[in-house]
């Protein structure tokens, strides 16, 4: 009698782990560096495996995309059971150029409403990161809490050693 | 002697009234006075901006300055001090963003031209120096310029500004959609593309309207059930929407759905007739009122001529 519980109790447990895909450990990257806005800021080191020990469950960044179920209620209409993909980087779905005349064109074409307003690239990361900084209360907010400007960045910003003369401020305009 | 200046100075006004009721005409002709019914070109782009999203960065006041190219500010662009007043557009800043307390957490409201359907700028330009371009920009040509600054009175943002700087050489300015460099070409305004956090979604003005809607009612509680723009003041290419009441972010919501044009139209169009009848008719009165004394004041010439000639004497 034991014997024949421990055997249905062992094929179960087998079901049960060829069900749910183990995490691929070794393909995890621990840490990702984000250079896509490397003329103007330094690289951006994200702590992968800082917010999986966080945040446990992927669907929160990965939305559908790692096979679990997406972790809002709205997408879940569609992805419950989620479906993998090949590539689950950010950029593999937001377009790096979101108002490219392609991408403006084709905004409406298919009939994938929650897709529609999907933001690019940069918006993606900033959103996700920010939005969900400011709801836990924890993690970095501010531009320079991840970003070092290069000396380019510095002249856009009209920042660092290209700040303008305060001796000349307020020559131009008029308030 | 005054007698024949008077003459002369009527006839003088007569004469010029005549020609501007010609030059009126003319350029009514080619200005075609809108109904006030116009919806904006049907592949007109506009933006969408969301407040809620707005983390007062200032990339986009940057991008502006760079791609306009702009003189040096007086700060940084990075340095968050401007916030502690409210600032407005200006001739070296096409689009600056402002800091709101509204209940929960700052709000930050990034203003610019925003491009209406039927600019009250436009309209109220008698020289046609704006121009609502089909891309949906509204731009302006120096060149045609005579600095009276009649756009910045009539714009209900308060954006057009005046360079005062060159006062003889009349130049307004503001933000132009980035419509020689970008939006012409199909590409989105420097500052839509710097932005870092998609406060600002570039597209069809009519894609966008739909698109505000279904941001509305897919978050729900997050926004206030309006997209300030879609309507006012006859619908502006440039729209937003906010997570608290409008008038609280320093909107004016007071200013109808009417475009400029239709609360200015029939004044507008008794100016050539003002212009035509009023110098002859007021002429002919006073004409008629001083009839019987020019023969009188004739007299007092002749007697001030006298007078005049008796004066030298000791």
């Amino acid at each position: 009698m034991h014997t024949v519980t421990i055997t249905i109790c062992g094929i179960l447990l087998t079901l049960l782990a060829a069900f749910i895909q183990p995490v691929q450990a070794e393909t995890l990257p621990d840490k990702i560096t984000i250079e896509s806005l490397k003329d103007l800021y330094g690289p951006v080191t994200f702590g992968h495996a800082q917010h999986i020990a966080r945040e446990r469950d992927c669907a929160v960044c990965h939305h559908h995309t790692n096979g679990a179920p997406a972790s809002q209620e709205k997408c879940l209409r569609c992805h419950r059971g989620g479906h993998e993909v090949k590539s689950m980087g950010c950029k593999s779905c937001h377009e790096k150029q979101p108002f490219s005349v392609e991408q403006v064109n084709g905004k409406f074409k298919n009939n994938l409403q929650f897709h529609q307003d999907k933001p690019g690239l940069k918006a993606s990361y900033h959103l996700s990161c920010i939005g969900c900084h400011k709801q836990k209360g924890a993690g970095p907010v501010a531009c320079v809490d991840c970003h070092v400007l290069t000396s380019s960045g510095e002249a856009f910003y009209r920042a660092g050693k290209n700040a303008p003369d305060p001796n000349k401020a307020g020559k131009t305009g008029h308030h | 002697m005054s007698g024949i200046s008077r003459r002369k100075f009527l006839c003088a006004t007569v004469v010029g009234g005549a020609m501007t009721t010609l030059g009126s005409v003319c350029g009514k002709g080619g200005k075609a006075w809108a109904s006030g019914s116009f919806e904006g070109y049907p592949e007109g782009m506009g933006v969408l901006v969301d407040l809620t999203r707005c983390i007062g960065c200032r990339t986009c006041e940057a991008a502006c300055n760079k791609e306009q190219k702009l003189p040096e500010p007086d700060q940084p662009f990075n340095d968050q001090s401007v916030f502690n007043t409210k600032r407005r557009t200006d001739e070296s800043h096409y689009t600056v963003v402002n800091k709101y307390d509204a209940g929960q957490g700052p709000v930050y409201r990034k203003i610019q031209c925003n491009h209406c359907n039927e600019p009250g700028c436009l309209t109220s330009c008698f020289v046609n120096a704006y121009t609502k371009t089909k891309e949906g920009a509204v731009v302006y040509n120096s060149k045609v310029c005579v600095g009276c600054r009649t756009c910045m009175v009539a714009c209900p943002f308060n954006i057009p500004a005046f360079k005062y700087s060159s006062a003889t050489d009349p130049v307004i300015k503001k933000c132009i959609f980035c419509h020689e460099t970008r939006l012409k070409n199909g590409l989105p305004p420097a500052c839509v593309e710097a932005c870092p956090q998609a406060v600002l979604t570039f597209g069809y003005r009519k894609d966008l309207v739909k698109l505000g809607h279904e941001r509305i009612r897919n978050n729900a509680g997050r926004y206030v059930d309006q997209i300030y723009g879609e309507t006012e003041v006859g619908g502006t290419g440039w729209m937003y929407l906010s997570g608290v009441p409008f008038e609280q972010v320093g909107f004016d919501t007071t200013l109808g759905n009417e475009p400029i044009i239709s609360n200015v139209k029939d004044f507008l169009s008794t100016v050539p007739m003002v212009l035509a009848i009023w110098p002859a008719l007021f002429s002919g009165i006073h004409l008629l009122a001083t009839k019987g004394k020019d023969h009188g004041s004739g007299h007092g010439e002749d007697d001030h001529v006298k007078n005049e000639k008796e004066e030298p004497r000791p």
